[in-house]
Parts: C-alpha cells; structure tokens; sequence
C-alpha cells in the first residue's frame, strides 16, 4: 500500500509543496487516507486509554472504512472534562491522571509536587516532552490538548508548507513580523507565534508583539474562575480573585497600557515600516479595527503591496462588514488578504485557494456527519457536523468531532486546479445554528480576555 | 422545513373576548423545523392593552371571588381533551414542545384539575384570603380606622413553555385576584394559554375575567412594539418566567424598566438536587427504595420542570454510588408515560459530554446513555462536571459531610428532597441561606401545594396591588370609635 507521490509516512508528506500534495485523484487519496487511519489506530489504541473505552463502546476492532472511522471521533469535551476543581484546589496530579488517559506518553511518573499554577504545570509537561496545546476557554474553562514534541516538526513543517503557498520561499525568508497581541503562550495561536514570530523575523528584535509578557494559562482560567463566581453571587472568591491578580503587578497593568501600547505598536509599523515587506497575521476584528482608524486619520497603503497578511476566525459576536478585505487591502496595501481555517485540535490550517475555498491537506480527512453524528457519504456536495482525522497525530488520537457546519465538495475539482477534497468558504458554527453547543475557538478570544481585563482594570490604578 | 404545500399552523389572538387570526407574521425556530403564523400585533395594540384603567374596577366592583371560581369550574370542565378545542391545541403543541407527546397529554389532562373548585378555593385562600379581594378588611390600630384590600392589576406575563401547566396555573391565578391580563406565550408552547381562555370564552366571551385577557404572541425583534406595549400608562406589573427580562423573553433593559415603576415578579430560572444521607446506602435494600423515590423526582416532565431533580448528592462509598447509580437508571427507563417517556430531541453536546466521561473511567461512571434514553453520571471525585443534566440525565455526587456539602449549593436550587426526614432539621435553615425553596420527602415533587409559596415568592400576593385606606375620626366620631376599638380588642385578646 505505497503511492509513488506519497510514499512515506504522512510526517513526511508535510515538506512536499502543496502542487505535489493536491495532485493525488480520490481513490488514491482514499486508500492512502484509509491506510494511515488504520495505521494509527492500530499503533495508538491500547496506548490511549480514552481511545479503547471508545472503541471498544463503539465495538471498532479495525478501520475497514471512513463510516467506521467516524465512529470514533473524540469531540471537544474529551480535551476539558476535568474536574473545574482541580484547577482551584491544585490538585495537578489528578489533572495529570486525567491527561494520561489522552496520550499514549506515560505521566504517570511524573512528579507534580510543588506545581501550583497552570503555567507551571504545563512547563513541566513541556520538561517531559509534551507540547500541550490549551484553548482560550470561552466555554468557560480552558481544554488542554495533549500535543506532545513528536508532533512537534510535522507541526512547524505542515504549517510552512501552508505559509509556502502564499510566500515561495518562506522557509529561508525573512520578514519583519507584526502580531498585535502577547508575545507568547501554550494557546493554539500561540504556539504558532512563539515559534513562528521569531523564525520567520530571522531575530527576535524583528518580531513585534504589542506585549511583551506571555499570555498566561492562568489568566485565562482565573477569568473564568471570575465569570463563575460571578454566576455564583461569590462575592468572597470574587475579591480572592481580584488579589491574585493585584499581585501581578505586570499583568494587571497590561489593560491599563493597553490603549497606548496598541497606538504605539501600530505607529511604529507605519512610521518605521512603511513601504516594506512585512508579514502581519492578526483576528480579521483587529486588523479590521485599526485600517478603518487608519483610514479615518488619512493613512493608506502602508506596506509594500507583496507583504503578507494573514487572517481567520471571522466576526464572531459582531456584524460582519461585507467588504472588509477591501478595507484592509486599501488600508495595509496588500495586494491580497490570505484567510486560513484552523483549529486546535489540526495540527496545521485548512488552505484557502486561489477560489477563495478551503482545501484540506492529504494529512487531514475531512468527514461530514449528520446532527446525530452518522457519517454522511463522501461522495458529493455534503453539508454537516465537521469530523477530521489528523494524521499528523502520533502520540494522541487524530480523530476530532468539531462544532463547526461545513460544506464539502468531495467528487467536483477546484477550479484553481488543485485536487482533493475542498470546503465552502462558509463555515459556521452549530451552536449559532442551534444554539447552545460549544466549540473550542479562536474567534471572540481576545474580546473576552479585554472584557475581564476591563472588569479586574476597574480597581487598579491607572499606571504609567 | 415545511413544503410549500404544507403550510405552517395558525397561532390566534385572544384579545378581550374575540379571537383574531391573520398570517400576517411567521415565527421559526432556529432549525427552521417549526414554525407558525401569527397577527402582527402592532396594529392591534390598542385591542392588546386596557388604555382605561378605571375599566378593571368598574368590571369587577360587583364581582366576588365566589363567582370567579364558579365562572372558572365552569370554564374547566371544558377544557378537557374531550373538547375539540384542548385537543386540538394538545395535538399541535406536541412538535413545539420538548417534551414527548405521551407527557404533553398528561400535562393537559392536569389543567381541568387546575380549574377544579376545590383547586381554585385552596389557591385563593391559602394565598390571599378572597375577603381582602373582594372588600377592605380592617386592622387593629388604636388611633385610626386602617383597612386594606387587594386590588388586581394591569399584568404583562411572560410565560413559560416548558410544561403547560404553567399557562394553567398563570390564568387561573390571574382570574382569582381580578388583574387585567397580557399573556404572551412563547414559541414551546404557543397554544395552550389560548386554548384556556378560549375555554372560558366559550362559556361567556362578555365575563369580565374573559374581557380582562389577551393572549398574543410577538418576536423579540419587534423591538417598537415591545416598547410601545412596556409603559407604564398601560402596565403596573410584568410577571417573567424564566428569570428577569433580557435573557430569553424580551430585548428590554431590567434597569430602565425598574425605574419606570413597573413592577417585575421574576420567577426562576431555577433547578432542583436531592440529598440523600448515609441512611440511604446501608443495604441494597435501601438503595433500591431510595432509587425508585428519587427516580420519580428526577424523570418527571423529562426533567422540563423547575422541580425535577438533576444532582443527587449522596452520602456514599464510590461502589455505593454506583449501585444506585444502576437502580436510579433502571427506575427511570420505566416510569409513569403521562410524566416520564424517552427523551425528544436529546442535544447532541449532552450526548457528547456523556461519551467524554465514559472515557475517563477513573473520574466519571455512567450507565445508560447509548440510546438518547438519558443516563446517570456518577462522578466520582465528587466534583460537579461542567454540564447541566437535562433530558433525563442524572448526575450523581458522592459527598462526605453535610454541613460541608451546603456550601457547594448554587444559588438557583429551587426544591431539595431530602432522605432520611431527620437530615432537614439540621440542613434547613443553611439551605435556604444559599437560596433554596422548598423542602420535600424524596418522591413528590410533582406533588405541588397549590397555593404554597413558589420560588420563595407569593405570587398571587405580590401580584395584587395592596391598597391602605385609613381614616381619622373626627370629634364627634371619637365615642362611637372608642367603643368600635374596645370591642376590637376585647376580641383580639380576649376571645
């Protein structure tokens, strides 16, 4: 079971350029898919406890077909449905055993005394070789992905590959990087920025965060600490939280200086860079905020026209203005905006075309499934729950079923040429269909982290 | 999505004695699964609303609460299922409602007994008292004549749709105090509040308390219109279910509505737990009759109501907690159909959460749940998972000490049934510290007291508009008012 484009394992694939990667017809593509899924499973379910209850729940022995397939997809529950407790007791052992059972890497020697933070925690899962990923836990409460260092160069690799379709030559190019929030952090896009902002600036002195402190894991969760003692009328757990964050003197002023770090970030950009090549990736809300600012003052075309701005995740909670990439070409003067459809649990992005729809990497398989979670035919144009297989996965399971409605058009060839499964450029959210169900997102994060930041903000005193 | 030739259902207007229909509106639901036609009600506003307040008391300065509940009983015996109108509104409520049909017609079969006599008599008197409704009722003071009177009100009532009964018991209460009545329903249970006054037209469309409600239906996005209708001049109290304004039943800002003088009664959200004490877990024996009452609070309505219990914290081992966690599973798959039948609509992320559990056998135990039948969760660090069980979900909590257990009690808990009896005593004052309201033996919930206080709230006594009229004799009166007091108190204090 070889193909002679895609011969090795699918780790490898991710230094192919995308020409080679969407040149395969459907039935290869299926056998190759279909033979790694089954590959992984075989290597991973006895090692992945979380993965053989399901299994064996679902009576699966092996993966004949992508309907069995589907069967066994974890949703975004199994990565948060630890115990809130944990985290507001310290209990970072029992929240290891609770990772243990989503990894096929063994926690369960390490030692957790003496962590008493999330940060800490993840540092020293970092230590043993684990590379977590955690969400921005708009739900509530933050999940935590078990990523682990063998994924780790597939992940940067995949991610390249993705960066090389819009910038030949990006591997061994280097461009002032801007991305106008933390500089870095163990959430999804942060990951990315930790490693990427800087390798792609060449230097740390050319990568431009608008802080310089980490997002912290910490933060975040105590936010949603904030948000359930609120719910709960908790005046106590409300003040107890409000203390922690006074003593973080850094963190606790960051919303203070906010307002002037945005003006002086984006000043910079223009005054210092203007004209040049830069690489921008920023939420579309963000990029969209300061170009209409900009604008307004009389500014435009501010970078050199092959400069690269990168953006997704849509307009959640807000109305989406219909043609804002207009705005931000005019406005950053690129000659194209590049838009990227991604998730935690996907090592790498979903690649939009020169059609403006999201082409899904050989390493990826796209499933759709019903509301009920029955796999619909992968033949066709088929609209449902999206499922994915990530191949890349190698130490936790690469089957996910998300909360996004995507359309899928399996049999019809893009028009831009390239092969292989594709999604409409219209992807929605369930629970804004239906109402209710949750994903882990990346979209609306910032504005929910600035609301806490604005609340805690109240009580400190206006700095600097 | 219904075909062309299908078209949706027509959902009337009940305004004053007339019912109006048009297509003029079309509601749909997120899914677009249902959907119905309705007036538009920005026309009818004048029709919606009493404009002349003096109208309420001119109606029913003659009319004592006697013969409401006779005009009521009689309303009653129509609306069984018997009756085309109640059966057919019972038959289209079935796709809006969540619950499955065999408890949508349990819970209409109960609305006759709503307006049973003997129902309407308690409700009143066990509230109120229908002599403060129906004429000024003094009180003991020594230098004055004070008297009071409960007076009906101009009422907008934002009623729920989880279970029918509520449109019952709204109107039934409404009548009994006299108010003039706004009722707007919500799209889970579009008919049955018009179905019961629909009734009590039937029997006299001119009755003042028939006179004295509109039913009608409007979208939140009417925004206009709600502002329009929301005004003090037509409104002096806004009954909400489901919690205070803003959240699901209207766009209006509880701030400004409170500065306007309107008075808001906000009933719930709110859910229910059971405690069960070490008591329960000594043999199997007692597991199993624990289980079987317990079960009865947990599946009723599907666990649509306020009332059905959703946490049960037990005092037990993990392998006690498990055992009942099998036989509290085992007694809901097999309950009463009229009040617990196989969920409807069983949401795919509760499916989601169930199966994540399963997969961590170390922190979660779950039986059933492999058919949308519901389940039962144990967790077994004892922890609350982030999920709130509906559809016949149960979660089960181990806990240690009781006193310690009270602390974790959310402010939203509305009954408590506790096993043994002896455990309320020393938990019931701490409980109702973290806002709870009803106690109950395991096993009744459903087992209501019409005429008890609901939500820490009477609400028929908060509905009424309690009038003081005092008066100071004059010179000439003092003699006649010293023996009028004397006799008084010789009655309080000595008979």
């Amino acid at each position: 079971m070889t193909d002679p484009i895609l011969s090795g394992t699918p780790e490898s694939w991710t230094r192919l350029p995308v020409q080679t990667l969407f040149s395969l017809s459907k039935p290869e593509l299926d056998d190759l898919q279909l033979h790694w899924a089954q590959t992984r499973f075989q290597q991973l379910q006895e090692r992945i406890p979380a993965l053989d209850a399901l299994a064996e729940k679902q009576g699966v022995k092996i993966i004949a077909d992508f309907e069995t397939l589907a069967t066994i997809l974890f949703t975004h529950q199994v990565y948060k449905n630890y115990p809130f407790a944990f985290i507001e007791r310290k209990l970072f052992t029992e929240l290891t055993r609770w990772l243990n059972k989503l990894t096929a890497h063994d926690l369960t020697a390490l030692d957790m005394r003496g962590v008493n933070t999330i940060d800490e925690w993840l540092t020293r899962l970092d230590e043993a070789g684990m590379f977590v990923f955690h969400s921005t836990g708009t739900s509530g409460k933050l999940s935590f992905f078990p990523r682990s260092q063998t994924e780790k160069e597939a992940w940067v690799e995949g991610t390249y590959t993705f960066l090389e379709a819009f910038i030949p030559g990006i591997r061994d190019l280097h461009l002032p990087v801007f991305w106008p929030a933390y500089r870095s952090g163990r959430q999804a896009s942060m990951r990315l920025i930790t490693h990427f902002g800087p390798a792609l600036a060449g230097d740390e002195a050319e990568y431009h965060s608008l802080f310089n402190a980490p997002m912290s894991a910490d933060f975040m969760s105590l936010a949603m600490r904030m948000k359930h003692a609120q719910e709960h009328g908790d005046l106590t757990a409300m003040d107890t939280i409000k203390a922690i964050f006074k003593t973080k003197g850094e963190i606790v002023t960051l919303k203070a200086r906010k307002a002037g770090l945005t003006k002086a970030f984006f000043d910079k950009m223009v005054r210092e860079y203007r004209g040049q090549r830069v690489f921008l990736m920023a939420s579309a809300t963000d990029l969209l905020d300061v170009a209409m600012e900009g604008l307004a003052a009389g500014q435009e075309k501010v970078f050199a026209s092959d400069s690269v701005l990168l953006t997704g995740g849509g307009f959640k909670g807000r109305q989406t203005i219909s043609d804002w990439k207009d705005i931000l070409k005019k406005f950053y003067g690129v000659d194209q905006v590049f838009m990227s459809y991604g998730m935690t649990e996907l090592n790498t992005y979903n690649i939009a075309c020169s059609k403006g729809v999201y082409h899904v990497f050989p390493w990826n398989i796209p499933m759709v499934l019903d509301p009920d979670g029955t796999p619909l035919p992968r033949t066709g144009v088929q609209t449902g729950r999206a499922g994915y297989f990530d191949l890349l996965a190698q130490t936790y399971w690469g089957g996910i079923l998300t909360g996004d409605c995507i359309t899928v058009h399996y049999d019809e060839e893009c028009d831009c040429g390239w092969k292989g499964p594709w999604i409409e450029d219209n992807v929605q959210r369930f629970s804004e269909l239906t109402g209710g169900e949750d994903i882990i997102s990346c979209a609306g994060v910032q504005s929910a982290y600035s609301d806490f930041m604005e609340y805690i903000a109240a009580d400190v005193p206006e700095g600097e | 999505m219904s075909s062309l030739t299908e078209q949706p259902i027509q959902i009337p207007f009940i305004l004053r004695g007339q019912e109006v229909t048009a297509k003029d509106l079309l509601y749909q639901s997120r899914d677009r699964k249902n959907q119905f036609l309705y007036p538009d009600p920005r026309p009818l506003l004048d029709r919606i609303v009493l404009s002349n307040p003096v109208q309420l008391q001119r109606d029913f300065a003659s009319i004592h609460v006697g013969e409401i509940i006779d005009f009521l009983a009689e309303a009653g015996k129509a609306m069984t299922l018997n009756h085309a109108r109640m059966e057919q509104a019972c038959r289209f409520s079935v796709p809006f409602s969540a619950l499955p049909e065999s408890i949508v017609r349990g819970s209409y079969d109960l609305i006759p007994v709503v307006f049973s006599k003997l129902a309407l008599r308690t409700m009143v008197e066990n509230e109120i008292g229908s002599k403060y409704l129906d004429g000024w009722v003094e009180m003991p003071y020594a230098d004055k004549i004070a008297r009071r009177r409960a007076y009906g009100a101009r009422t907008l009532h934002f009623i729920s749709g989880n279970v029918p009964v509520v449109a019952a018991l709204s109107i039934a209460r409404a009548a009994l105090i006299k108010s003039d009545n706004i009722i707007k329903v919500t799209p889970n249970d579009p008919l049955t509040a018009s179905a019961i006054v629909g009734a009590m037209m039937d029997v006299d469309s001119n009755h003042p308390v028939t006179k004295h409600f509109s039913v009608v239906y409007w979208s939140k996005e009417l925004h206009d219109f709600e502002h329009e209708l929301i005004q003090p001049r037509y409104l002096e109290k806004i009954i909400s279910w489901g919690g205070a304004m803003g959240g699901i039943n209207s766009t209006l800002n509880h701030g400004n509505l409170q500065a306007s003088g309107i008075d808001v009664i906000a009933l719930g959200p709110k859910f229910s737990i059971s405690i069960l004490g070490r008591e329960a877990f000594q043999s199997s024996v007692e597991i199993e009759q624990v289980a079987r009452l317990a079960a009865k609070d947990a599946g009723s309505f599907n666990m649509e109501s306020c009332g059905s219990s959703r946490f049960h914290f037990v005092q037990a081992s993990p392998d006690q907690a498990m055992e009942y966690a099998r036989r509290l599973y085992d007694h809901m798959q097999h309950q009463d159909p009229s009040l617990s039948a196989m969920p409807k609509n069983f949401p795919a992320d509760l499916r989601d959460e169930i199966n994540a559990a399963r997969a961590q056998d170390d922190f979660y135990y779950v039986v059933g749940g492999d058919r949308n039948e519901g389940a039962v969760v144990v967790s077994l660090t004892g922890e609350l998972p982030d999920f709130f069980p509906i559809h016949k979900v149960v979660v089960v909590i181990p806990f240690e000490d009781s006193l310690q257990l009270v602390d974790r009690i959310h402010p939203s808990t509305q009954t408590v049934g506790i096993y043994p009896e002896t455990l309320k005593q020393p938990l019931r004052d701490l409980l109702v510290a973290r806002g709870v309201c009803r106690f109950i033996s395991i096993g009744h919930t459903v087992e209501y007291s019409i005429g008890g206080p609901f939500n820490s709230t009477e609400i028929m006594r908060r509905a009424c508009r309690w009038i003081l009229d005092e008066s100071h004799p004059s010179k000439w009166e003092l003699p006649g008012f010293y023996l009028r007091k004397a006799w008084q108190i010789i009655k309080h204090h000595i008979f």
